[in-house]
């Protein structure tokens, strides 16, 4: 292995370090399963492989090295990839209803560690509590990884324009990650352990104050951990509209600031509320919102089959936009029911994403604010070439490169998904299974931009247990692609990556 | 309010471009003479068309044109020009049941002429409905609006030479311009020649067809009709059933001029001096026709393994290799380059087939070509780039700078580039959900391939689409509302939007 130039040593170093502690949170699971007299064998199992593996790991021989950029993208593909594994191991030991087969278990598995929600489970009741706990806890887990991936790791290696982030050091110490790495973690976790806390209280309150029969302790932790972590798996059957309205309204806000900078949160908490209020990103995002819930609600009001009320109308329209930009996945009702029009918008709210920094999933704010200046300055510049103007985000010049990283981000996330369409109706076509354009392209981005529910039968309320083992497979690859924002993944498939 | 824009002497220069579109109406005007239809339709259009012309160029003054002013002329001139290529339409149309009577069904035909889009809004198309002039006339269009108004005018008018570069540039597809010879009017002048000598050698040849025996309803009304709408990549018939209503002869003579449409025209003016390396190392070429190359022989392996049900038009193409191979090539070539011709109806093939068709739509043809779409040598440039910034991931201090055919590509033509490509998408993405969204407004049903083949259809200047606005059918049940936004993307398309849209800033205006 002499040309290899990667410390990948290093790499498995700390995906050792990470497997290890994954040990963890599996016993919250095994605890819940002794609390309700389940199997803890699923657990039990996953405990031994991921102790085995990360002491493995960590026991192999010679020096770790240091972790640099390459050691960091390959620690990064390799421990999304090796925690879903092991997450899959519950569901693949339980092996109940559709999770008797090894490649829906994975796909479970890595649609919560992605944050995803997208799910090939079909009778929900077939399955033990704790094994959909741990579904709900490897969201949460996701969403934790994400936000240390997303403020400590891509913004400082600036990953398709990541380095915009409004970080609170703007140093370039990429030799040294690790010590940045759980720096920002301290900061970051107690403010999402917070959050999450947070959430749990306020649906427990609910359900305490009579207002929300249903959102018992479980339940109200279960959804917690999925709606800070922008994740969107739900133990009930029909999501967040199982609930009464005012529950629907409680999860509203919770998904919003788990797409929120989680740094200028922090910000924001200790006294400087303007750094978020100010934040450009902040506006587009959230008027994102504001636009998509307008158009959605005056397409189900107007549209006679659904007939719901005024309050019913804005809440669902809120609601699901809300779900779809902060790529969370729940839904209030089944929108593949509501009208093409309604289902088009939401299909296009996808594709935005909320801020950077935060667990949202998809391209983000931030990427289409920055591509929407730039494009309109250059519009400015084809009229008067002479003109030399850089475009300003949240009054500091962008680099001409930094902008050129997020038109490439920009435009390889559109043909991956382009592609993936094609490759999902060619696939369906091929096993026969009736697969329309707009469904294959609901499934493409949900699944590519870690969404979670599509439209037709892998709708909110339905199941994408029905698509082809290949087409699953795919999609497997690709949550995990886009999850750790494509290029991690894509550049260790290529020579540079490894040669010197 | 002082305005930064000369906008008089922009708006004289239009009076001056209309001043031509009514000579160009002569043409639509003999033929109606010939025979004996609606003369006093053309007679009119030229006397309203001379008269708006002359009467804007008296606006003229002194002042130069600058870069604002060319911009503002080129967007500018292509809106009057689809403004006053109305006037025949609604003129023969009046007091008739015609869609075409309609004011917006008629800018909707005269837009997609002139930008050699090629969607139409006519109900039934054939020269027993209309008279043969109005047929003619809206070739006519699109083998004007082919090789560029602008260019034909930097070709013919002196005063327009000191800035035709910028004028040219503006209005050419592709990124870059190539000056062919020192003097950018000679230039101008070499492109409408090679493009004229193109056409004329199609109308010959389709003509010697006819008189060959090989095609029976080739007349020289139809060889002609189908030169001026092959070159351009433009894709109006006066059949309405396309290319299929001619024998296969034709349709093999057709594939290659609609190959060459796309290609870009300096090319040729290379091959004319004996210089065939010029055009066989090319990398823009290669590609296009490799890209061509790749996926005719994908779709004709589909349609040989019975993609396509059997046609009364496209005929039977399972286990037939010669209508496969020739519906393939006939269908790429096509709607790769944004013509928009067809042998077949396509909205009926399998989904894989019509999947393909639909990729082919977002290649385009080449810089300098009559061909509209994102343009090959754009997607080379993106490839390029996205694996640079792979390299430029694993290594974060390498400089390495994108390169074409042995030159390096400016940074800042790069980021234009992909600025462009993203840009096209978006309004792809969004002009799609608009059309589902407003057509369900009016209670018109579309399901999504439908929508998003108009949208590319339309933003590309490529012409037909799938299910109902397939090769054989019309985009006339639209409301008005989806019409006039699929006017405004031919004519963004076909300048390849920044023009346009510069236009509608306030930075471009104000002081």
């Amino acid at each position: 292995m002499g040309w290899v130039r990667v410390d990948w040593q290093a790499s498995l170093d700390l995906t050792g370090r990470v497997l290890l502690y994954v040990s963890v949170p599996l016993s919250f699971p095994l605890s819940i399963a002794l609390l309700y007299g389940e199997s803890v064998r699923p657990f039990v199992v996953a405990i031994a492989v991921t102790l085995a593996l990360g002491w493995a790991f960590r026991a192999l021989p010679g020096d770790p090295g240091n972790l640099g950029p390459r050691e960091a993208f390959l620690a990064v593909a390799a421990i999304w990839l090796l925690v879903a594994l092991i997450g899959a191991i519950p569901f693949a030991v339980s092996g109940t209803g559709t999770l008797d087969r090894p490649i829906n278990a994975l796909f479970e598995a890595m649609s919560g560690l992605t944050t995803t929600g997208a799910t090939v489970l079909v009778d929900f009741s077939l399955h033990d509590r704790s094994v959909l706990m741990w579904r709900q806890l490897i969201q949460w887990l996701g969403g934790l990884g994400i936000l240390v991936l997303a403020t400590a790791i891509l913004s400082e290696l600036g990953v398709g324009g990541a380095q915009l982030m409004d970080t609170e050091t703007q140093t370039k110490n990429v030799n040294k990650l690790t010590p940045r790495i759980s720096e920002t973690a301290r900061l970051i976790w107690k403010l999402y352990l917070g959050l999450t806390a947070l959430a749990v209280g306020v649906y427990y309150a609910l359900h305490l104050g009579g207002l929300a029969p249903k959102m018992g302790l479980y339940n109200a932790v279960a959804h917690a951990f999925t709606s800070v972590a922008t994740a969107g798996f739900s133990p009930e059957p029909a999501s967040v509209g199982a609930f009464n309205p005012i529950v629907q309204w409680a999860v509203v806000p919770f998904m919003i600031a788990g797409s929120t900078s989680f740094v200028l949160m922090y910000f924001a908490i200790n006294g400087e509320p303007m750094r978020l209020v100010k934040n450009e990103e902040f506006h587009f995002y959230l008027g994102s919102i504001g636009v998509a819930a307008a158009v959605v609600a005056a397409a189900i009001y107007i549209d006679p089959s659904v007939g719901f009320d005024v309050e019913a109308t804005v809440r669902h329209a809120v609601f699901n936009v809300t779900s779809m930009v902060t790529t969370t996945g729940y839904a209030s009702a089944d929108f593949v029911l509501w009208s093409a029009a309604a289902k088009h918008v939401l299909f296009l709210c996808m594709f935005i994403g909320g801020m950077v920094g935060s667990t949202t999933c998809s391209v983000k704010s931030l990427r289409w604010l920055v591509a929407l200046k730039a494009f309109r300055r250059d519009l400015l510049t084809s009229v008067h070439p002479e003109v030399i103007r850089p475009v300003w985000l949240s009054g500091r010049p962008v680099e001409e490169e930094t902008i050129r990283d997020i038109y490439a981000y920009l435009l390889l996330s559109v043909l991956i998904f382009a592609f993936f369409t094609v490759f999902i109706v060619v696939d369906s076509a091929r096993i026969g299974t009736n697969v329309s354009e707009f469904e294959a392209m609901g499934a493409a981005a949900s699944t590519f931009l870690n969404i979670g529910p599509a439209f037709g039968d892998a709708g909110p309320y339905g199941t994408y247990n029905d698509f082809s083992m290949t087409t699953k497979t795919a999609m497997i690859f690709l949550m995990w692609v886009g999850r750790i924002e494509i290029i991690p993944v894509l550049v260790l498939f290529t020579v540079s990556f490894w040669r010197s | 309010m002082k305005l930064r824009v000369e906008w008089r002497t922009t708006t004289a220069l239009v009076g001056t471009v209309l001043k031509y579109i009514a000579i160009a109406m002569v043409v639509p005007l003999a033929v109606s003479v010939v025979y004996m239809e609606d003369i006093w339709v053309f007679g009119l259009s030229i006397a309203v068309t001379g008269a708006v012309g002359l009467g804007l160029e008296r606006l003229e003054s002194d002042s130069e044109i600058g870069p604002a002013e060319a911009l503002l002329l080129v967007a500018i001139s292509w809106f009057a020009v689809a403004l006053v290529g109305t006037i025949p339409y609604l003129l023969a149309g009046y007091g008739t049941s015609s869609t075409l009577a309609h004011p917006i069904n008629a800018l909707f035909e005269s837009m997609s002429g002139f930008t050699t889009t090629g969607a139409t809004v006519m109900g039934e198309i054939s020269t027993d409905r209309h008279s043969h002039a109005i047929m003619l006339w809206r070739q006519l269009t699109q083998w004007l609006g082919g090789m560029g108004i602008i260019v034909l005018m930097v070709a013919i008018l002196p005063e327009l030479a000191v800035n035709g570069a910028q004028l040219m540039k503006t209005e050419a597809p592709g990124p870059d311009l190539q000056k062919l010879t020192p003097r950018i009017a000679e230039t101008a002048r070499v492109l409408w020649l090679v493009y004229f000598g193109f056409t004329a050698l199609l109308a010959m040849l389709l003509y010697g067809l006819h008189l060959g025996g090989f095609a029976p309803n080739m007349t020289a009304y139809n060889a002609i009709a189908h030169a001026f709408s092959t070159l351009p990549t433009g894709g109006f018939s006066p059949e309405s059933d396309s290319i299929a209503a001619f024998s296969a002869t034709v349709q093999w003579v057709i594939i290659p001029f609609m190959v060459v449409a796309g290609t870009n025209f300096a090319l040729f003016w290379h091959l004319l001096d004996g210089d065939i390396r010029t055009l066989l190392e090319d990398v823009e070429f290669r590609a296009y026709a490799g890209a061509i190359a790749v996926l005719t022989a994908i779709l004709a392996v589909l349609l040989y393994g019975g993609a396509a049900p059997p046609q009364e038009l496209g005929g039977t193409t399972a286990g037939n290799a010669e209508n496969a191979f020739r519906q393939a090539a006939f269908q790429i070539g096509s709607l790769l380059n944004s013509t928009g011709f067809a042998t077949s109806d396509f909205a009926q093939w399998s989904p894989a087939a019509q999947t393909l068709l639909l990729f082919a739509m977002f290649i385009g043809g080449s810089a300098g070509s009559t061909g509209g779409g994102i343009k090959v040598i754009r997607w080379l440039v993106v490839i390029k780039s996205v694996r640079r910034e792979l390299f430029r991931t694993a290594r974060p201090s390498a400089v390495k700078p994108i390169r074409l055919g042995g030159y390096v590509i400016d940074e800042d033509v790069v980021r234009g580039i992909m600025a462009f490509t993203l840009l096209y998408f978006v309004l792809f993405g969004v002009a799609t959900v608009f059309f589902v969204v407003d057509s369900l407004r009016v209670g018109y049903e579309l399901s999504t391939l439908e929508a998003a083949g108009a949208a590319i259809a339309t933003l590309g200047n490529i012409g037909p689409g799938f299910g109902s606005l397939g090769p054989f059918g019309s985009y006339a049940a639209f409301p008005p509302e989806t019409k006039l936004v699929m006017v405004f993307l031919m004519w963004i398309g076909r300048l390849e939007i920044v023009p346009v849209l510069a236009v509608f800033t306030g930075a471009f205006w104000k002081r």
